[in-house]
């Protein structure tokens, strides 16, 4: 199962990315200090706003701090929001939507309402205001901020699905066997959501990564924490687009694209290994293009 | 598919031949109480349309049904004619509306505990085996489940031996192997062997059986009909199967209890049943199945007006009084107006019938329903 899943290109970029990235998230600060001894905090008063090349790879900020460094450090600042908000988020998703599918009734109108209304919720005022009123947001409080206030639709789906596998024959085989309720729900029900659970994971972290940017880009982050996000603040504060740095901020804007694209690519290539019908080169569609090819080849002929 | 049907109906034969002792077994069994009844149960589902008008749906009505420990009990009838819900209701799915279900002479409750016990006396069958196992689990993880549940004094090694037993009971051997493997890997009838091994795991002293062979592929249905019977015979199990292949009920069962339109309308000793059926709509069941004995031109003759056998009633409106009069070749005024009695036959025959009390019942025998329809049909053109 997991080989045929990673025949498909699209998964393999996707994960190669999303691996780099984590790698970089891991190991990044410690080989960027060590091996090139670069420190993100220090400020090069010699080399302020300097462009990319020489010493610094991608140049300095307006503080004189080296860009690279700062993206290497930022990697770990994000991703480490994007996981603990993409594992808040799932999580809850989880242990709403799925009760809610599999049980029914009652506890379905109650975590249903619930879902609904973290779904009308405004959610960005609402973590505008939650961060301001808890003092000294660091990248944990925003991570838990942005899951907590981002599982809702994730909730519904898996409601949705659990709804209809709760009514399957096996399930209720198991149920007259005396299964009890909670070993039906994550025995039985939820390893079939697994695939949809990893997909709704990617986007979630994705998702956190971004709310997390935009947050920091609103102001509300621990400025002294350094993510891809406070880069991009801390920029757009410097008015780095007006003074012409765009070292400064293209690199973590290009890290995030990248990132959201790595994860649009392992989703697409889920999307096909779930639904052969968006499979590439269908027998038909090859034929056609092989007649498209030839009949263009013949009126090209003729011409010349 | 023809010889295995010939198979069948040899075997049949050599059945009623050997009629006798189970016949001497039935009778002991009388003696002994029910093990399972459904008193009377009656169930009604409520449907809302989209402008949030609701009808109610009757779909089993006053039905009444015995097993007895060792006995094997048909339960035949068209589609929609309620016999899954009957079964559901018994394997406790549903709540009956009105009625109740009796075990061992005792009504059963609701609650929790009281459901459990129910069902380590009670399981079901289902018919698709290929949605009663859930795929991503291995054969033993659902033997071992069962097991764990119901027989928790087992310790590992008793719980394999178990498995090992249980896997050989149903035929599925090498059983280490079979144990390993996902539902994927095992075809239909492989399938529902260890569907009817997760059942005897919990030892139950019934077995509902929905339309256990309906799924299964023609060539293997006899050895799953030879199974069930094996299990009555040597386990004293009841089991209640239900089907609308009149040819495998009169294979495998002592009795027949034949649904129409959610009410009983005839249940009776097999061989009586089948031939010599005391209701009108018996009758059409029995001569509507298929027979490979019967040749071409009989074949035409006997359903020369088969467009006009109608089909089974709403169940949301249902018709008034008998509800197979409209289709009913024999339908009398009575029959449009009041419910018919119950009519004692006579060896635990009985029929829902107005042709009985007016003394008509003689009619049943001499004709076919296709011919009985068209020759209704020309009195009534002669009458207009």
């Amino acid at each position: 199962m997991s080989t045929a899943f990673l025949s498909s290109w699209k998964v393999r970029i996707g994960l190669g990315i999303l691996a780099f990235f984590c790698l970089l998230a891991l190991l990044g600060p410690w080989l960027a200090e060590s091996l090139l001894g670069l420190d993100p905090r220090a400020n090069d008063t010699d080399a302020i706003a300097l462009p990319p090349g020489g010493e610094h790879l991608l140049g300095t900020n307006q503080f004189g701090q080296d860009v690279l460094a700062q993206v290497i450090a930022g990697a770990r600042g994000s991703m480490y929001v994007g996981l603990i908000g993409a594992v808040v988020g799932t999580a809850m998703a989880i242990l709403v939507g799925v009760p809610a599918g599999y049980y029914g009734g009652r506890v379905d109108a109650a975590l249903n309402f619930l879902t609904n209304l973290f779904l009308v919720l405004p959610v960005l005022p609402l973590i505008l205001i939650v961060a301001g009123y808890l003092q000294g947001t660091g990248l944990t409080t925003i991570a838990l901020i942005i899951g907590f206030f981002g599982w809702s639709g994730g909730a519904r789906t898996l409601r949705a699905q659990a709804l209809s596998i709760a009514n399957r024959d096996f399930v209720r085989a198991m149920r007259m066997l005396g299964e009890k309720g909670r070993r039906l729900v994550f025995a039985e029900v939820l390893p079939h959501l697994t695939g949809l659970i990893a997909s709704m994971f990617l986007h979630a972290m994705i998702g956190a990564v971004m709310a997390e940017a935009g947050l920091a880009f609103l102001g509300i982050s621990d400025s002294s924490a350094i993510s891809w996000g406070t880069m991009i603040q801390s920029a757009q504060q410097q008015s780095a687009v007006l003074r012409g740095l765009w070292w400064w901020f293209v690199p973590p804007g290009l890290c995030i694209a990248l990132i959201g694209t790595a994860a649009a690519l392992v989703n697409f290539g889920v999307d096909e290994f779930a639904n052969p019908k968006l499979r590439v080169a269908r027998p038909v569609s090859v034929r056609r293009t092989k007649r498209l090819a030839r009949a263009a080849a013949t009126t090209g002929g003729d011409s010349r | 598919m023809s010889n295995v049907l010939r198979k069948e109906a040899a075997v049949t034969d050599r059945q009623a031949i050997r009629n006798p002792d189970t016949a001497d077994a039935a009778d002991a069994a009388q003696e002994s109480a029910y093990v399972l009844e459904a008193r009377e149960v009656t169930k009604h589902f409520t449907v809302r349309g989209a402008l949030g008008r609701t009808s109610v749906v009757r779909a089993v009505e006053q039905a009444t049904v015995r097993l007895k420990p060792g006995q094997i009990l048909a339960l035949v009838g068209e589609s929609g004619s309620g016999k899954t819900t009957l079964a559901r209701m018994l394997a406790r799915f549903h709540e009956p509306t009105e009625g109740e279900i009796v075990l061992r002479g005792e009504p059963v409750s609701g609650s929790r505990r009281a459901r459990r016990a129910y069902h380590s006396e009670v399981q079901l069958i289902f018919q698709d085996p290929f949605g009663s196992l859930n795929p991503l689990h291995r054969v033993r993880y659902n033997l071992e489940r069962a097991l764990r549940l119901h027989q928790p004094q087992l310790d590992r090694a008793g719980r394999e031996r178990r498995i090992t037993e249980l896997l050989e009971r149903v035929s599925l051997t090498p059983t280490d192997e079979f144990a390993a493997k996902f539902p994927h890997e095992l075809s239909g009838g492989q399938r529902q062997r260890v569907v009817i091994a997760r059942a005897l795991a919990v030892e139950p002293k019934v077995l509902l059986g929905d339309e256990p062979i309906s799924m299964l592929d023609v060539s293997i249905r006899l050895e799953m009909l030879n199974l069930l019977q094996r299990l009555r015979t040597e386990d004293g199990l009841a089991l209640l199967y239900i089907t609308h292949d009149i040819a495998s009920a009169r294979y495998l069962c002592d009795e027949i209890a034949v649904m129409y339109a959610g009410q009983m309308v005839e249940s009776g000793p097999k061989e009586e049943v089948i031939a010599a059926p005391q209701h009108p709509y018996t009758k059409l069941l029995i001569e509507s199945s298929p027979d490979p004995e019967r040749g071409v031109d009989d074949r035409e003759a006997l359903f020369a007006g088969a467009d006009e056998l109608g089909e089974p009633p709403s169940l949301i409106d249902p018709p008034t009084g008998c509800r197979f009069h409209p289709r009913c070749p024999f339908a009398m005024p009575e029959c449009r107006e009041q419910a018919p009695p119950r009519t004692e036959l006579g060896n635990g025959h009985w029929a829902m019938c107005w042709l009985h009390t007016k003394g008509r019942a003689g009619e049943l025998a001499g004709t076919t329903h296709a011919e009985a329809t068209a020759a209704r049909r020309r009195t009534l053109e002669g009458a207009s």
